[in-house]
């Protein structure tokens, strides 16, 4: 019973408290990519059409995903362990959304004002569905 | 448009864009320990002093503290030392995330309040949110601090 | 928000000549990142020298850039109005906010969550602009001022009590529903904020005070303005559970300002 009521102090407890880096943001190198996500703004749609051209032509931007160009590979959002055990329900990015705030497309460009500006030059054209029957 | 930051006392002249926020531009100036969380005032992660006072770094424009003094942790390192110690003691620290910006509020109250009843500690401290260790291991080493360093 | 230039007046008539021509006076800027908006010119309004708490003989004077936590800290207004005003300002958000929100953001947004409208409002708060003049909080409220510069808000001492509640459901979010009632120069002044529609008098319920007794005045008072006035949903709260916040944050005003 040596260790039991006894307060262990954390180790990284210090590092943290001084905001020594440690998170992502805090070790990306220089010249890291920006991603920025374009959301949908409805519950539940179907994209009847995307248009990046414009967005993938601004300078700066290198890289835009839609579900027409990403593998059509389903993932899980959860991450308890491995094997993982959560049902493998979802698509990188889909034709449909089903919530607002869904992912749509995603934008690299080499910062975020490029990244930002290019997502205000994606045009989609969303069938709006009512959302039931789930 | 071009201004004078007091960053822990070193006057470094920044370029920056009119819109930027004070955290943009700490962070770009290579200082690590200020964090952003909510972007909208309401978490107090991104807390930095301006002139001594807590803020919140990410809705305050750059262009605004011009000529201002900004203190972040690694300019009060031995109160951080101590505050900080007294909380990893006390098991208030868990993700770290929000511990900087606390630490910054603490010290400021201690300079700002003379003995605070904890009525007044929680009324200072309440816009620094923690979502995961919780508030009851952060009073304990605020209480101590305070209690240390009186 | 973006913002395309940024310019610091040395003058308010200099300022007054950019927010003519379509500028934006910045406050504290505490919600810059709330809104998508783009703005071509913001006005920054803190070499102005607008950053004061004063006392004169029948008035108090808050200058427009005195931040909220001046206003919790000023031992002028924890002396005045039953302390009132500095209670209402350290009710709002955390430290960090208040000290950058200004009195005179506060206003100029006409926030509806506002919790200084509402205490402004029963204390019968006179606005200064630099170009307009002189005019009562309300009718600012309700006016299109929108480019003219707040310089001061005026507060007669002739207020003997004055309260504030208000309901949230974290101590540091906005107020679901919030009520306010002081005693100007004798007479009953009663507002609600949060409605979540911007603070308003409910000037049909204290018409009713001469004719009540005074053991009941909240509770009638309280009833009559939960139904004169307009309630609405949000995210918040429901305009059923604000109408009745309403009688219970109103009664509750009442009884402090008529002991």
């Amino acid at each position: 019973m040596k260790e039991v009521n006894k307060s262990i102090p954390k180790k990284e407890g210090m590092g943290l408290s001084f905001g020594k880096p440690a998170y992502a943001d805090d070790l990306a190198p220089q010249n890291t990519l920006v991603v920025k996500i374009l959301r949908s703004p409805y519950a539940f749609a179907r994209i009847k059409n995307i248009d990046t051209e414009q967005a993938e032509k601004l300078a700066g931007v290198k890289c835009v995903l839609t579900h027409k160009n990403v593998p059509r590979n389903i993932v899980t959002r959860a991450g308890q362990g491995y094997p993982e055990p959560s049902p493998h329900d979802k698509f990188v990015l889909d034709e449909y959304v089903r919530y607002i705030g869904d992912e749509i497309a995603a934008i690299a460009a080499e910062d975020e004002a490029s990244a930002e500006a290019a997502l205000e030059l994606i045009k989609v054209e969303y069938e709006v569905g009512a959302c039931t029957g789930f | 448009m071009r201004i004078i930051l007091t960053i822990n006392n070193i006057n470094k002249e920044v370029e920056i864009m009119p819109g930027d926020v004070l955290y943009d531009v700490i962070k770009k100036s290579g200082v690590s320990s200020v964090k952003k969380s909510c972007g909208t005032a309401s978490c107090g992660v991104c807390t930095v002093l301006l002139d001594g006072k807590p803020i919140p770094s990410c809705s305050y424009l750059a262009a605004k503290a011009d000529g201002h003094n900004i203190t972040t942790i690694e300019g009060i390192q031995a109160e951080a030392d101590m505050v900080g110690g007294m909380m990893n003691e006390e098991g208030a620290i868990q993700c770290g995330f929000c511990t900087p910006g606390f630490l910054l509020t603490v010290i400021a109250m201690k300079r700002e309040l003379e003995n605070p009843t904890e009525e007044e500690m929680k009324n200072y401290l309440v816009g620094n949110l923690c979502r995961c260790s919780g508030y009851e291991g952060q009073l304990r080493a605020v209480k101590r601090y305070l209690e240390v360093s009186r | 928000m973006k913002i395309k230039e940024y310019i610091k007046p040395v003058s308010i008539a200099e300022a007054y000549e950019l927010c003519s021509k379509g500028a934006v006076a910045i406050g504290g800027g505490a919600f810059l990142n709330l809104g998508e908006r783009v703005i071509d010119q913001a006005v920054d309004l803190s070499g102005l020298d607008l950053d004061y708490i004063q006392e004169r003989d029948s008035h108090i004077e808050i200058g427009a850039m005195a931040t909220l936590r001046e206003i919790e800290t000023s031992s002028i207004l924890k002396e005045n109005f039953d302390g009132v005003l500095s209670k209402t300002a350290a009710s709002i958000m955390g430290v960090q906010v208040r000290n950058i929100s200004t009195i005179g953001g506060s206003i100029y947004g006409k926030f509806g969550f506002s919790d200084i409208i509402t205490i402004l409002l029963a204390l019968d708060a006179k606005v200064e602009l630099y170009h307009a003049c002189c005019m009562d909080l309300e009718s600012y409220l309700n006016s299109d001022m929108d480019k003219d510069i707040i310089l001061k808000i005026i507060i007669k001492k002739n207020v003997s009590h004055a309260a504030f509640e208000s309901v949230r459901k974290t101590e540091t979010d906005f107020s679901i529903l919030n009520a306010a009632a002081a005693l100007v120069d004798g007479h009953l002044r009663l507002s609600i904020g949060a409605r979540p529609g911007k603070a308003k008098l409910a000037r049909g319920a204290i018409g009713f005070l001469d004719i009540v007794e005074a053991s009941e005045a909240g509770t009638t008072l309280a009833v009559l303005a939960s139904e004169e006035l307009q309630f609405g949903s949000d995210i918040r709260g429901s305009e059923e559970y604000r109408r009745n916040l309403c009688k219970t944050l109103v009664k509750k005003c009442v009884q402090e300002v008529l002991q």
